[in-house]
């Protein structure tokens, strides 16, 4: 395969579309495009698809979509929890908790909204029907975990005997969530 | 700048450039929150693109959406702003996202039945037209079937420079990247002003499109079904089927795509009359090339 010297990056195609590569870069890259059939037809693509979607009529995202449920009448957790976005309110998360940007993680046909990990232990919010959610703590043998939701404590469990338990069916709230008296999370679900 | 300093070639744009180009900067600086303010203004764009592009129905749209929105988080991870609209940019991602969801779903199932090939036996049509034959038979075999692809190079291969100028012009979506190569080098512009006057005249057309989009979507739905019904071995419904599908090829078969001679009058800076007399010209060219390839005569 003859190799492209613009390594078939769509950035230079995208930036040669709408016009923005300095005037050295945009003559040489006019220059490729001669020989290059490849990066040329990408740049064809690219120019039928934005005339298409710009000049066609765009219909309505059907509401069951929009509402977070699948095709198949399921709820996706990671897009209710998308939709109603799931919010950190406070800063001290511990180590590597959430990292910023919870991460979606669908295993197979179970569906997992946020894997989080904070002092150790780690978290999974997993939504469940009728707007409830579980979490489910694991890594918690010998250690003492406590939830709160909305400043009151609803499962206070000491020196833990099994390595994960789990807490279902919450309603929505701010929860915050302590590992041997020591806070690790707080979160929103809206 | 084209896009800044040139704004002729400016389309209307789906998705506002601005208000994206702001939430992605709050996205990327660390606000999560702002993530699902991204995916309302981008919900539409994801879910039509399949249905306008590639004549995928909306069963197709709605799981390539949810496919989407799983992975819209690494890809928005993976944008670097630029002077160059976001939404150039989303399009390109989304096709590329768009092979990828199919490759995806074939290999799952053996069953799959591909959202943008529909079967009909092409051959079978004893009312080819010169039309029917250059610009449909790209939607019956697709642009990238070598048939297709041996078919326009025979043809363009056989008619001098100015018939070659308005048979690309004239049959605009049998266009290739070489024929882009062609025109700019033969019109002495540059290929961004050759591809953008292409949008434009398909802009002219674009009503014509969207009713051909739906036929050929309401054909890959009748496709579908006659696939089932011969399954269930049902004599009934697929008689009912065939007799449906084959009024939806009539009314596709009326819908006949061509730009206007004053919109390609404006791109090739010529009188109309000029290009009233190509266009007539190039298709007596084609007629006659095709007739001593095929040994056949064809309506214009």
């Amino acid at each position: 395969m003859k190799s492209c010297p613009f390594e078939y990056n769509w950035e230079y195609i995208v930036m040669y579309h709408d016009g923005v590569m300095s005037p050295d870069l945009e003559k040489r890259f006019e220059e490729h495009l001669v020989t290059c059939q490849t990066c040329m037809e990408m740049l064809l693509n690219l120019q039928n698809d934005l005339v298409a979607m710009s000049s066609m009529k765009l219909h309505t995202v059907p509401e069951e979509l929009v509402a977070g449920k699948s095709r198949q009448g399921e709820r996706h957790a990671f897009f209710q929890f998308v939709h109603e976005m799931l919010d950190m309110v406070s800063g001290s998360f511990g180590t590597g908790c959430f990292e910023n940007v919870p991460a979606p993680a669908v295993r197979g046909k179970e569906k997992v909204s946020y894997v989080a990990s904070a002092l150790g232990v780690e978290v999974r919010l997993v939504y469940e029907e009728r707007d409830l959610f579980n979490i489910e703590f694991t890594k918690v043998r010998g250690r003492s975990v406590e939830l709160q939701k909305d400043g009151q404590s609803i499962e206070k469990r000491r020196d833990m005997k099994n390595d994960s338990f789990l807490v279902e069916e919450l309603p929505k709230g701010t929860y915050s969530i302590s590992i041997d008296e020591m806070h690790a999370m707080t979160f929103t679900v809206k | 700048m084209l896009s800044r300093g040139n704004p002729e070639f400016d389309m209307k744009n789906p998705i506002s450039d601005i208000k994206i180009k702001e939430c992605m900067r709050s996205y990327q600086s660390g606000d999560i929150a702002v993530f699902s303010s991204i995916v309302r203004l981008l919900s539409l764009y994801m879910y039509n693109f399949p249905r306008i592009v590639f004549a995928a129905d909306p069963d197709c749209c709605s799981e390539f959406y949810e496919y989407m929105l799983r992975r819209l988080r690494k890809v928005l991870n993976s944008y670097r702003e630029t002077d160059a609209k976001f939404t150039t940019w989303f399009t390109v991602v989304l096709r590329s996202r768009y092979i990828n969801f199919v490759r995806e779903r074939k290999s799952k199932s053996e069953q799959h039945i591909d959202s943008f090939v529909f079967s009909l036996d092409y051959s079978d049509d004893n009312r080819q037209s010169l039309y029917s034959l250059i610009a449909e038979r790209k939607d019956f075999l697709r642009s990238d079937h070598p048939l297709y692809d041996e078919l326009v190079e025979r043809i363009v291969s056989h008619l001098n420079q100015k018939h070659r100028i308005f048979f690309h012009l004239y049959f605009l979506d049998s266009l290739r990247p070489e024929d882009v190569v062609f025109l700019a080098v033969n019109l002495g512009r540059s290929m961004r002003n050759v591809l953008h006057g292409i949008g434009r005249l398909k802009e002219t057309v674009v009503k014509r499109y969207e009713k051909k989009n739906e036929s050929l979507g309401k054909l890959n739905q009748y496709y579908r079904e006659l696939i089932s019904a011969q399954q269930r071995d049902d004599t009934w419904a697929l008689l009912r089927i065939r007799k449906r599908r084959s009024a939806v090829i009539d009314e596709y078969r009326r819908i006949k795509i061509h730009p206007s001679y004053e919109g390609m009058a404006t791109f090739l800076k010529i009188p109309l009359g000029t290009v009233s007399t190509g266009v007539s010209r190039m298709k007596g060219a084609v007629r006659n090339i095709l007739e001593e390839l095929y040994h056949e005569k064809l309506p214009l």
